[in-house]
């Protein structure tokens, strides 16, 4: 009997609120999602070959992501569950007038809730498990490269602690409401709360909120995008504080602009339920500001966390590509040592375009060791020349600063790079280049005693590269065509040569040679210095291997052959994976957090609308009985859920606005990084709204329902 | 008043609710006619149909048979926009517990039944201006229900039903929420709308001083017509036609309980 009673209740509560048991289900695969990470291609990948950063992501990080999803999804249980009881509170209350203990009704509604817990958590694995795939899939896809693959996995320890996580947190939510259930007089059970007043808010109140609000909101805008990082962050802090008092302020203030409005556009006041429709949202923003706004900031930090998650995967993902890096293995040690372990029989199949790279400072020549032995001027007033007009030179200006970066103009670029590294430039000898270019396969060079190539890291300037580069052979050309000598070193005159293909000299990015000039092997010894030499012993798996095997295992089985060696060495795959881990730690706990906003947000409002909805209810019998029609009663539903919904996300719009344009501004390099992530971007915007969408169609569905499971009671 | 033209016939009307299979029968056959201008009361006691009866006639539930006929045409059989048509226009309803938006001004509850049928302002503005100058609530209209009294908000109420210019007032216990003085300034403005504006008032009652207001009285018991009082007008004063009213309540065995 017990049981029935129970399986029964659970089911109708199943069927008569799907909002609660769809929060359920998310809230579930929002456990699984975080608890799973591990099992994602991407960091099963990365822990293979950056264990240590894996290992301290998995266990530091993702716990706290887990205990922050875990007390985010309590309030939304507890509010789930408050609506759920508020709704059944008659029923309730008359179980307890005919006797039932209290003990043994909480026992019912405790076990009620367990099967309800058992389906949510069933249907919500199997979400989470779906989703969990389909993410470990698109990253795998977006940054993997071909190199990491996909393996079906499902994780029992994250399905086990999602599980216990979530009945822990639905247990302490029920024991708590029922708590507070039974705390109140069974009259209030049994016949309500008593009605409660019309609140239709102070309108000067509301008046000095609305303008207030809006004040301060402009406020806390103009500071993020002006003075972002002032203060060490203080203001940044400030901004955030002053726009979550504006937002609460805004919204409050809304109920007075809809007043005026439901009041004020005459020739509409008689339009069907208009004047109806725009007083229950008043009456809904009265109540429910907070609400309202915890909801819209909620969606803001939606948008810029899901903005900030796209870009990352999107423009980091794009500089994972080999682009501009030749070698796969980069070892350094005692030549002889490396040279004689490179050559042994299990190595050497690996071992392909080897190339032995020496690198060292010029040798200063004046006496006081310090002053640079190459003189830059001529070069520099040829590239002062290129500068724009309302631009000057930095070397003129007392602070002398300089940054890089594809927002400011290319000379600009040119002249930092010298003046940062002209003391003492690294020189690097063209045979050594060659064999570089030869793997590369691009033409090789050949250059005279008094030819010198001006060498820049392509992976430093990023997306200023091209132009940097274009500059600099624009130079070097015009001055080849006028015979000049752009250069001199030690008072000798060397001539730039344009057009050379710059290529990564190593693959350890870790080695970072921004700038080096390239002489002749005969200037090389006559002017390096010997004590900084280093040597860089460069190779790249045989292409006949790559095309049988793949770029992953040839490099994981050469990496595992090197191991025994104690030679320092860096693959590829490690600069790769070094990358991807900043780009997937980044970028996957945004996304989450993002979404979990998003979700909770949508629950808040969708439970806040109904809780609304349950108590005015009687409203809508008056309404059928004066004459309104049920489409008519439809539509006015639908556009309150749609004007419920869209008024903290229009807020939410503008404040993620400028909270993107701020981060363009002053976190990504360039305007480059956005645009290229517009395809994501749309992807994930339409996600976003399908969730939306999705809530909204079923409080707007729950809702009809009710009204349509109204029975007319005379005088109750 | 004089036009003696059946508004409403009911006939031979039925209703039987059934729950959990135990029939039981609210109404049971009733027949009646109610004439243009006429005010109507019906009285009975707790559970003997009148509500029932009232709200068969405002098509709030459906009779298990029988007919109702509102100037001819027969109301049960009133469908989706005919039945939204009817209770917008040809009725007007009056609620014990005025049954008013709380969260719409007293102007907007007023017309609200004018905005639901797509009436221009215009014409709502000048009906509102008219009906509320009758009632004296001029200056609660911009308020909305809970800054109201009990008595205002019942003519609010009122104003709401009168403001379509329904053919029939359909009144149920509209003092039952009021004290004293505020019912019977109700129920002065209820007769005044009878007499001097020709409305026809169809009101369900156990309070025997409003019912002194009615011009014919129906009483009702088990679901069928028990006996008809009329007011003798002009000769008979309301205090007579009340003695009278307490008289029948009597031998019905009280008025409010249910003690046979």
């Amino acid at each position: 009997m017990f049981f029935n009673l129970t399986w029964r209740n659970a089911k109708r509560s199943r069927s008569e609120n799907l909002i609660y048991f769809l929060t359920m289900i998310t809230a579930v695969a929002m456990f699984y999602i975080v608890l799973s990470l591990g099992q994602q291609d991407v960091i099963r990948f990365l822990s293979e070959i950056e264990s240590d950063a894996v290992e301290r992501l998995l266990t530091n990080l993702l716990p706290t992501v887990y205990l922050c999803a875990l007390l985010f999804v309590f309030f939304l249980v507890v509010f789930a569950n408050k609506y759920q009881l508020e709704c059944r509170s008659r029923e309730l209350g008359l179980y307890l007038m005919f006797g039932m203990t209290k003990i043994k009704l909480f026992i019912q509604i405790m076990t009620e809730g367990l099967i309800t817990s058992f389906l949510a958590l069933l249907g919500g694995l199997v979400c989470g498990g779906f989703l969990s795939e389909a993410i470990s899939l698109t990253t795998a896809r977006l940054v993997g490269h071909g190199i990491i693959t996909h393996q079906l996995s499902f994780s029992v320890s994250a399905a086990i602690f999602t599980s216990l996580g979530f009945l822990i947190i639905q247990f302490v939510a029920l024991f708590v409401l029922c708590g507070k259930l039974f705390r109140k007089e069974l009259h209030q059970l049994v016949y309500g709360e008593m009605a409660k007043k019309q609140r239709t808010g102070n309108p000067y109140v509301s008046f000095v909120s609305f303008a207030i609000g809006t004040v301060i909101l402009l406020v806390a805008y103009w500071i993020v995008v002006e003075h972002f990082m002032a203060a060490s962050g203080a203001m940044l802090l400030i901004a955030v504080l002053l726009g979550i008092i504006g937002t609460i302020l805004f919204i409050r203030g809304l109920a007075r602009i809809l007043s005026i409005w439901a009041a004020s556009i005459k020739h509409k006041a008689t339009r069907g339920l208009y004047v109806f429709t725009l007083r229950q949202l008043h009456e809904n923003v009265v109540n429910k500001y907070i609400s309202i706004s915890v909801a819209s900031i909620l969606m803001m930090l939606t948008i810029m966390l899901i903005t900030d998650g796209s870009v990352r995967i999107m423009s980091y993902g794009s500089e994972l590509t080999r682009g501009t890096s030749v070698y796969d293995f980069t070892v350094m040690g005692n030549d002889q040592i490396v040279e004689k372990y490179l050559s042994n029989e299990q190595i050497r199949p690996y071992v392909s375009n080897l190339n032995r790279m020496e690198i060292g400072n010029i040798k200063s020549t004046a006496s006081d060791g310090i002053s640079s032995p190459v003189d830059w001027s001529k070069f520099r007033k040829q590239i002062v020349q290129h500068l724009p007009q309302d631009v000057v030179d930095p070397a003129t200006q007392e602070d002398g600063m300089y940054s890089f970066g594809s927002d400011q103009p290319a000379a600009l670029n040119l002249l930092g790079l010298i003046d940062t590294g002209s003391s003492s430039p690294y020189l690097l000898p063209v045979s050594s280049y060659n064999r570089l270019l030869d793997a590369a396969g691009e033409k090789q060079i050949s250059l005279g005693n008094n030819e010198v190539v001006y060498y820049l890291n392509p992976d430093f300037l990023g997306n200023a590269q091209d132009e940097t580069v274009t500059l600099l052979n624009q130079i070097a050309a015009d001055a080849q065509a006028n015979n000049e000598a752009l250069l001199s070193i030690n008072e000798r005159p060397f001539y730039l040569v344009p057009s050379v293909p710059m290529k990564g000299l190593t693959a350890d990015e870790n080695i970072k040679i921004i700038t080096a000039l390239i002489v002749s092997d005969e200037i090389y010894s006559e002017f390096v210095n010997s004590d900084t030499c280093m040597v860089y012993w460069n190779f790249c798996i045989p292409n006949e291997l790559v095309e049988t095997k793949g770029l992953m295992l040839p490099i994981m089985e050469a990496r595992d052959l090197l191991k025994p060696s104690g030679l320092y060495y860096e693959s590829y795959l490690n600069n790769f994976g070094r990358q991807l881990f900043y780009v997937i730690s980044g970028s996957y706990t945004t996304l989450y957090m993002g979404f979990m906003f998003l979700i909770i947000a949508c629950a808040l409002l969708a439970l806040q609308f109904l809780t609304q909805m349950q108590t005015t209810k009687s409203r809508y019998l008056t309404l059928s009985i004066l004459g309104a029609r049920r489409e008519q009663i439809k539509r006015s539903i639908n556009q309150q859920v749609l004007w419920y919904f869209l008024l903290p996300l229009i807020l939410a719009c503008i404040s993620g606005a400028v909270g993107i344009y701020a981060m363009q501004l002053y976190l990504y390099s360039g305007a480059a990084h956005l645009e290229q992530s517009y395809p994501l971007l749309i992807a994930m915007a339409v996600i976003v709204v399908l969730v939306m969408v999705i809530y909204g169609v079923a409080v707007a569905r729950t809702a009809n329902r009710e009204i349509g499971k109204l029975n007319y009671k005379p005088n109750s | 008043m004089n036009d003696t033209k059946k508004l409403l016939e009911v006939r031979d009307l039925h209703k039987a609710y059934s729950k959990e299979g135990v029939p039981t029968k609210a109404l049971n056959g009733i027949t009646f006619d109610v004439l243009n201008g006429e005010y109507l009361g019906i009285m009975g006691a707790s559970g003997s149909g009148k509500t029932t009866l009232l709200n068969c006639i405002a098509t709030v539930i459906k009779p298990t048979s029988g007919q109702i006929l509102l100037s001819g045409a027969n109301i049960s059989s009133f469908d989706g926009t005919k039945l939204a048509e009817y209770r917008g226009n040809k009725i007007g309803y009056l609620f014990q517990d005025f049954a008013l938006l709380d969260n719409l001004t007293g102007k907007e509850n007023i017309i609200l039944p004018l905005s639901i049928h797509n009436i221009d302002i215009v014409t709502a503005e000048k009906k509102l201006k008219d009906i509320a100058d009758f009632l004296g609530i001029t200056d609660v209209l911009s308020k909305f229900p809970s800054q109201m009294s009990g008595g205002q908000k019942q003519r609010v109420a009122a104003a709401r039903s009168l403001i379509s210019d329904p053919d029939i007032i359909l009144a149920d216990e509209p003092t039952g929420a009021l004290d004293t003085k505020s019912a019977r300034l109700l129920m002065e403005k209820l007769q005044e709308i009878n007499l001097r504006r020709g409305r026809t008032i169809l009101m369900v009652t156990h309070d025997p001083n409003a019912a002194s207001f009615c011009s014919r009285i129906l009483f009702i018991q088990d679901g069928v017509i028990f006996h008809e009082l009329r007011r003798k007008i002009p000769n008979e004063t309301q205090e007579d036609f009340y003695a009278r009213i307490l008289q029948v309540m009597a031998q019905m065995g009280g008025g409010s309980a249910n003690v046979l």
